[in-house]
């Protein structure tokens, strides 16, 4: 197995398992042909007659017994008999739902006794779709599913998170490990937009749009994912970027059960760069500003000063240290139990998680109480009423982003308290001083979800649904920023950061309403079987925002509003915003002998966002599958191939998610305050252009995919894709001559085309069962239309790159001497040898329009010199279990991006910060194979953003290992528990990458920059290991 | 049955959908009818005034960043700051991109009322009505007057544009001067002298004539100017005033022990209060969110917890006259020994230099003093003696990168939030009497009209300097050089020298070559010095020079750095713009 860890892109992996499947059908091949022509001479048809039962015993109801080769067969009653005319020789096929298929050749006895085997890949499994759900081999679009058992395997406590790597298609990039923060962001198949609109999917819950991250992963049952525009043109306007259908966990027909979760944990950073001390920093500034043409910044007394005083306590000047002093303790309980009275099921649930940071003062606290209820109040009418309650409060330093930044500040001062004062830190910024008393933001979400839905069965055919799912949720922010004096090292003041003790309390509340109401109608008549859904929905959103502000805090204990200065200085301010969307809808779905499927969707929806003219739009998609397994020429492959099918999907998705105003075609006047005389006055103005001609983003999108299982042990699942977005709302330059900031247009093109694939290999010998599952997908993304214009400067939007490319010049390596900087482009500043050398591509054109370097170095020698879209995403989930033991490593990686980092984050020198280990290796007159450029504190010339500072951003790391024990169930008997699952778990154990060392490389992929983090930057907090242990116990 | 679900469907259907869509704007008006009364139409008007406050870098209003890209000025090295001095500026640089932006958006919002208030006008008396339009007009013609130094030709927008017909061709800048001259004709009387009740934020009739004296300056209109600017002299008699330096004039060519010289009862929080020397001004206020700036903190040294962006050149150091009124080079006071004895008052009163105190604490750029006094105890009342602190203003890497700072501009009422960032609210003046007074001189001279108001007018500005009046009888070129020296030495650091670089053709000789610097504030020698011209630039002898001094070569091509360019946005958005020349 060790070889497959070492597979960086999984490719090869992929390749290996294809072989081996490849191999086993041919041998399969051979011996089924083998089995046809040892034929037995033909008798007289006599009755066989025979049981069909489970491994444990159980008769199995229900299953086809058919005799192969001719149209005879019947199915086994509810003992599991059955009876059928058949000779000797001939073959039964015995097939059931969620069994491995049987033949059996007739012999002497006219009994049989036929043990089915459990299929180890569920192939009768029904999944969710948009408003109903649907067998998974009547599937014709490009869903993924993910099972409440995957998530379980790893303890995490943002569900985005947990969905990194497990299902192909779907990118999840984790930037932070921040609690309560550490959530993913998740693309589905590539970005589809840029320019502010909304890429991230739309998240139902239970088919009410929610926050995954307010979810606890264990009330999850299934995850479906919706990825072509066939399974997501039913959510129209808002599913051009995918949709993720969660539903939550519901009470079974057991009468009772109860189950406790609980773990412990802790964190550490997953890296941080390692840096030398300060006399190191001492000999190179001064060696960079010798260099600059200055003087020496520190003599030799300065540094004979600061050696004395770094020997008297090296440790006074360990920023690193000094900051991560957070004890990253994390624990998390849940509580579930299901109860079952005849026509009221209801299965209530808790959990708790609490985090806290690698800096103190930070954590995350979260509990989220839910209650499932069903209740049958007719034979045809059921109800289900599900509550939730979520509670999430998030404790930060008052300057948290600040304290990253200098995680890798100047060594040659003391971030700690000095005779009992904070030392001056940098440039009165003391990072310990913040941590510890430079106050906090605190961040509390609650989320109350209610959701009532009545579903009536008048006649067997049809069901009627309506729902009523109101929203209700509140965000509030509370910033306590302290003045935190800073002092000389001769105790005088040095100054403070900030110069007021104040509070801002923000107040968001949300209400969003949802009600639904959707007739299904299925009808089998013969060989044809319809399906017909159609309904409606009106959603509302209504949002306020409030915000109190006051400063000067005498008493710095008490953190409200009225313990601050009631004078002028306090603040206010509250905005109210809203917006609506009623759509219909319907999916026609029709197949014949289940053999041949289609499938139609048709979304019509109005936003208040557009202005009338274009507020209404129509999403239609139509799918169609082949299974070509269920034909007569494949009957001789049953016994091997569970399942073949082919599909193809094309359809249309909107994107109604503009950013910035909810009501982009009106002609907002803003209202500000003037001073005149120290007066206060009101002013009114316009600073934004509307355009009443916006409409939505639309997505088409063309898919082909094949499912295979095979053996009842392998199945595979692949997909191609091309996706076109049109219209793309962005702001493009429009001139200034307007006085306006630039309306949002429906201006740009992008095209996304990939492909993703699923393996899983599933197998027992003996005591011994294990699998290996294997997701692997790939998009290219380009801009095909941005009417000739660009966005951007380090992080690129142009026609003909990919979104959120790099932009910068091409490096050369470094100038050697001062004849070849005479020889080359003039480029920034005045030149030195080891200084960094450009190419010079453009300048002006020759009669074909190719461009002729003109001798220097300008902005038109940039060029896209790489993308921030990871390709090549992967997971490797490998699971090995004996007897009670388990073991789950999951793999997960990006075979392709590009990362970028500037600054003193890599550049040595640059803004006074610690030289780390790896930048000693400079250029100077006596090592010219330098890594890095001469030392300058002043440089423009290296500082460029160039492909000098750009590394491979590829990694593969191991996301998640587990080894568990299940008691044995003797030990548990006299207890009366089910069941006890102890695990020890690691997450982000290890990580292989070629990206800046000490840099964790997710923090790259900037698309929608979190927490601070943008590309180029590398203050982050980073991301976490965690060490836990936990137990399952089951009631 | 079947027949009842069908209908209960649809009903359900038509519930839902038959719903209101329309969802408006819930948190102000919008545009369609606005304005629709005066009150409406001065809410807009303030929108105007308040655009002008919008124009800065590096938080730092621009008029105070402007010197900083001269000889007389020097930033931290940096691709904003040194492009624009090294021939290297590019068309996306985020410094020329901010005026041409602000500026346009402050027109558009006089335009946003403009084109209405014909509409409202029987909603108000006729005088208010003139005014108003007035005000709106002369902030427009200001906007332009500036664009027009900055870019050359540029569109001439005089009413809204929407996306459809933004894409104006360019104007040529002696028809939008002429323009401006033209619309302040028709509208200058039609404001009060003054509005000191807004606290000149808003702008009277001094203001409007003092802008066009200063376009038909710019524009070589030589008469026209003068005239204007008489004109408005003439106004602001017993409104606009210079106001004496306080008596810590005293402390000026002294050393930090003796006391810190303060020219705040003008360009501080004092002046703003008091001053009649400010015509017109930008209002900043911490109140208004938004409304403050980082200026203090960009140019305070380390120890008054700022971060040295910018300091005066050894150029401008060199230019101060003795106290007898000669350029050092002729001087016979002059030590270049002791450099900072014996000269203008103003070079302490708008510099900080080695030996002084600046922000209440002694400023030493030099290493080899590793303490320097603080003298906040002593100002507090606290002790008599100053207390020691480590020199940081020599140690820190990023320490005065010329070795010079500003003090014009700056408060000691500052020191305590200055490390603070954005929360200076210290106004800005847009029109100060001293300039005005210089205008008028500027126009008689170069119209050859040399007569005593002349001498009158730079008098004034030197002797409340505590400088010596002018030798009679002077020639038009002596009497240019004695201008541009007031010019160069009592603006310094408002903003003017990056304009009057150019427009007196001197552009390619001080901004070739060398910028001289003196960050680790070494002594240095007269030698150093060959002379000063006719303009007031020192000429230094390169070679002995760099013994001493820290340079920062220069590039300028008049081909390309007259003007800046077009941001290439701009450009790109507008097919009728052409590019200026170099870019």
């Amino acid at each position: 197995m060790k070889s497959y860890f070492n597979q960086k892109s999984g490719i090869d992996l992929f390749l290996k398992t294809a072989k081996f499947a490849f191999l086993c059908l041919v041998c399969l091949f051979s011996c089924s042909y083998v089995y046809a022509s040892t034929g037995f001479p033909q008798a007289e048809a006599g009755l066989i007659t025979g049981e069909v039962v489970d491994v444990s015993g159980e008769p199995v109801i229900g299953a086809a017994v058919k005799l192969k080769h001719a149209n005879v067969g019947t199915v086994t009653d509810i003992d599991g008999k059955f009876s059928v005319k058949a000779n000797e020789g001939d073959v039964l096929l015995i097939t059931y739902v969620g069994y491995l298929p049987k033949e059996i050749v007739v012999g002497k006895s006219n009994t049989l006794r036929v043990v089915l085997e459990e299929s180890l890949v569920e192939i009768g499994e029904v999944v969710v779709v948009g408003y109903g759900t649907q067998k998974k081999v009547n599937l014709t679009g490009a869903i993924s599913t993910i099972g409440t058992e995957t998530l379980e395997k790893r303890p995490v406590i943002s569900t985005s998170s947990a969905l990194q790597g497990i299902a192909p298609g779907v990118t999840v990039t984790t930037q932070s490990g921040a609690p309560g923060a550490d959530g993913g962001q998740i693309k589905i198949r590539g970005i589809s937009s840029f320019g502010g609109s909304d890429t991230s999917p739309l998240i139902l819950i239970d088919g009410i749009a929610g926050v995954i991250d307010y979810l606890d992963p264990n009330l999850i049952e299934s995850i479906t994912v919706l990825k072509d525009a066939a399974s997501a043109a039913i959510y129209g306007s808002r599913a051009a970027n995918g949709v993720i259908l969660i539903t939550t966990k519901r009470a079974d027909q057991k009468k009772f059960s109860a189950n406790y979760k609980g773990y412990v944990g802790w964190q550490e950073a997953t890296d941080i760069p390692k840096v030398t001390d300060g006399l190191t920093y001492m000999r190179m500034f001064n060696e960079a500003s010798i260099n600059d043409g200055g003087t020496e910044l520190y003599s030799e007394s300065d540094i004979a000063d600061f050696k004395e005083k770094y020997m008297a306590d090296p440790k006074n000047y360990n920023w690193q240290d000094a900051i991560l002093q957070g004890s990253g303790f994390t624990h998390n309980h849940f509580i579930s139990m299901t109860a079952n009275t005849g026509n009221l099921l209801i299965r209530p649930s808790f959990s708790y998680s609490s985090q806290d940071g690698i800096i103190k003062n930070t954590g995350y606290e979260r509990y989220v109480f839910r209650n499932n209820i069903d209740v049958e109040l007719l034979k045809n009418l059921k109800m289900k009423l599900d509550m939730s309650f979520t509670n999430g409060d998030r404790q930060q330093i008052a300057n948290e982003g600040t304290v990253w930044n200098y995680l890798g500040r100047m060594p040659t001062n003391i971030p700690i308290r000095r005779n009992g004062l904070w030392s001056e830190g940098w440039v009165n910024n003391n990072p310990v001083g913040f941590i510890e008393e430079g106050g906090n933001r605190k961040t509390n979400n609650i989320e109350l979800i209610g959701s009532l839905s009545l579903s009536y069965t008048p006649v067997e055919w049809l069901n009627l649904t309506g729902v009523l799912a109101p929203r209700y949720r509140t965000r509030n922010t509370h910033a306590f920023t302290k003045s935190l004096m800073t002092y000389n090292d001769d105790g005088s003041q040095a100054g403070a950061a900030n110069t007021y003790t104040s509070l801002t309390e923000t107040a968001y509340r949300y209400y969003f309403q949802n009600y639904q109401f959707y007739a299904t109608a299925s009808k089998t008549w013969g060989d044809h079987s319809f399906k017909l859904m159609a309904g409606s929905s009106r959603e509302t959103y209504d949002q306020k925002y409030l915000m109190g502000y006051r400063r000067d805090y005498s008493y710095t204990d008490y953190e409200v509003l009225a313990a601050g200065a009631d004078n002028e200085t306090k603040d206010n301010n509250g905005t109210h915003d809203q917006w609506c969307l009623i759509s219909a809808f319907g999916r026609f779905n029709y197949d014949y002998k289940s053999r041949y499927l289609l499938e139609a969707n048709l979304r019509y929806d109005g936003s208040s966002r557009f202005i009338k003219k274009n507020r209404w739009a129509v999403f239609p998609s139509f799918s169609g599958g082949w299974r070509i397994s269920e034909e007569a020429f494949m009957e001789d492959a049953k016994t091997y191939i569970d399942q073949l099918k082919l599909r193809a999907s094309w359809g249309k998705l909107g994107n109604q998610n503009i950013p910035g105003s909810f009501y982009p075609f009106a002609e907002e006047l803003a209202i500000g305050g003037i001073s005149m005389n120290e007066n206060i006055y009101q002013l009114v103005t316009m600073n934004a252009m509307a355009n009443p001609n916006l409409k939505w983003e639309e997505s088409t999108m063309l898919d082909f995919g094949i499912d295979i299982n095979l053996l009842g042990k392998i199945s595979l699942t692949a997909d191609w894709y091309r996706k076109i977005t049109d219209g793309i709302l962005l702001k493009l330059n429009t001139s200034q001559l307007t006085g306006l900031n630039s309306p949002y247009q429906n201006a740009a093109k992008v095209k996304n085309a990939g492909w993703d694939l699923g393996i899983n290999y599933n197998d027992k010998f003996g005591d011994f069962d294990w699998g290996i599952g294997l997701n692997l997908s790939d998009v290219k993304n380009k801009i095909t239309d941005m009417q000739g214009q660009v966005s951007g400067s380090l992080l690129r939007n142009q026609e003909g790159a990919s979104v959120n490319s790099i932009y910068g010049y091409m490096a050369e390596g470094l100038y050697q001497s001062k004849e070849e900087i005479d020889a080359g482009p003039t480029q920034f500043g005045t030149l030195q040898p080891g200084d960094i050398k450009y190419k010079d591509i453009a300048g002006t054109f020759d009669e074909n329009g190719k461009s002729i370097p003109d001798g220097k170095i300008t902005e038109e020698d940039k060029v896209i010199i790489g993308s921030t879209i990871p390709r090549y995403t992967y997971g490797i989930n490998l699971n090995l279990g004996w007897k009670g033991f388990k073991l789950n490593a999951f793999f997960q990686g990006v075979g392709r991006v590009d990362g970028y980092l500037n600054s003193h984050y890599v550049i040595p020198c640059v803004n006074s910060s610690a030289i780390k280990t790896w930048q000693l290796n400079y250029w100077r007159e006596d090592n010219h194979n330098a890594e890095f450029p001469r030392l300058s504190t002043t440089s423009t010339n290296n500082t460029q953003n160039s492909t000098y500072w750009m590394k491979s951003a590829a990694y593969l790391r191991l996301k998640n290992l587990q080894v568990g024990y299940s008691l044995p169930s003797k030990l548990l008997k006299k207890t009366g528990l089910k069941n006890i699952y102890l695990y020890a778990n690691a997450q982000n154990l290890l990580t292989i990458t070629d990206f800046w060392k000490g840099y964790d490389p997710e923090i790259a992929y900037d698309s929608d920059a979190t927490d601070g983090v943008s590309i180029g930057g590398g203050a982050y907090y980073p991301q976490v290991k965690v060490f836990s242990i936990g137990i399952d116990i089951k009631f | 049955m079947i027949k009842k679900i069908i209908s209960a469907v649809l009903l359900c259907s038509i519930i839902f959908t038959r719903c209101d869509i329309e969802r408006l704007p819930l948190n102000g008006p919008t545009a369609a009818t606005f304005p629709a009364s005066e009150e409406e139409a001065m809410m807009g008007l303030y929108a105007a005034y308040k655009g002008l406050t919008l124009l800065d870098a590096s938080s730092t209003p621009l008029p105070h960043v402007m010197d900083n890209i001269t000889d007389i000025g020097y930033a931290r090295p940096g691709t904003n700051y040194s492009s624009p001095i090294t021939s290297s500026l590019t068309t996306d640089n985020a410094l020329i991109g901010k005026p041409w932006e602000t500026h346009y958006k402050t027109i558009a919002r006089c335009h946003l009322v403009l084109d209405h208030l014909e509409n409202i006008k029987s909603e108000m008396t006729d005088d208010r009505y003139r005014q108003i339009e007035a005000e709106l007009r002369f902030i427009r013609a200001y906007c332009y007057s500036l664009l027009v130094e900055l870019y050359g030709d540029v569109p001439l927008v005089l009413k809204t544009l929407d996306l459809d017909n933004s894409d104006l061709p360019r104007t040529p800048k002696d028809k939008i001067q002429q323009w401006i001259i033209d619309e302040m004709d028709q509208i200058a009387d039609n404001l009060p002298a003054s509005q000191s009740a807004y606290g000149n934020v808003r702008a009277g009739r001094v203001a409007a004539y003092m802008l066009k004296a200063r376009v038909a300056l710019y524009s070589e209109k030589y008469k026209e100017a003068s005239a204007a600017a008489h004109k408005a002299l003439e106004l602001s008699e017993g409104i606009f005033e210079l106001t004496p330096f306080d008596k810590s004039i005293d402390y000026c060519n002294q050393t930090h022990e003796v006391g810190e010289p303060e020219c705040t009862n003008i360009y501080g929080y004092d002046g703003y209060a008091t001053s009649k020397e400010w015509i017109w001004i930008m209002e900043y206020n911490q109140l208004i969110s938004g409304n403050t700036h980082n200026q203090g903190y960009y140019m305070g040294s380390r120890l008054g917890r700022g971060c040295c962006y910018w300091g005066p050149t050894q150029n401008l150091i060199d230019s101060f006259q003795d106290k007898d009124g000669n350029p050092i080079d002729k001087s016979t006071i002059y030590d270049a020994e002791n450099p900072f004895k014996n000269r203008d008052p103003r070079m302490d009163m708008y510099c900080a230099r080695p030996h002084s105190r600046l922000m209440g604490i002694q400023f030493e750029p030099n290493t080899s003093f590793k303490k320097v006094n603080n003298y906040w105890n002593v100002i507090n009342g606290q002790s008599t003696t100053p207390s020691s602190i480590s020199n940081t203003d020599a140690t820190n890497a990023y320490r005065s990168f010329s070795g010079y700072l500003w003090r014009k501009h700056t408060d000691n009422k500052d020191y305590e939030t200055n490390s603070s960032k954005g929360v200076s609210d210290l106004n800005v003046g847009i029109f100060r009497y001293a300039e005005l007074l210089l205008l008028y001189a500027e126009a008689k001279i170069e119209a050859n009209e040399i007569d005593a108001s002349v001498y009158e007018a730079i008098n004034k500005i030197r002797l409340r300097a505590k400088m010596p009046v002018l030798p009679n009888n002077l020639t038009q070129q002596e009497l240019r050089t004695a201008l541009r020296y007031e010019r160069k030495i009592e603006l310094c650091n408002d903003g003017v020298r990056w304009y009057d670089l150019r427009r007196w053709g001197i552009a390619s000789e001080v901004m070739n070559g060398y910028i001289y610097l003196n960050r680790a504030a070494e002594p240095w020698t007269k030698d150093v010095l060959i002379g000063i011209d006719e303009n007031y630039s020192p000429k230094y002898n390169h070679v002995i020079a760099t013994k001493y001094f820290n340079t920062q070569e220069v590039v300028y091509k008049e081909s390309k750095d007259k003007l800046w360019p077009v941001p290439q946005s701009e450009i790109d958005a507008n097919k009728n713009l052409v590019q200026n020349p170099g870019y």
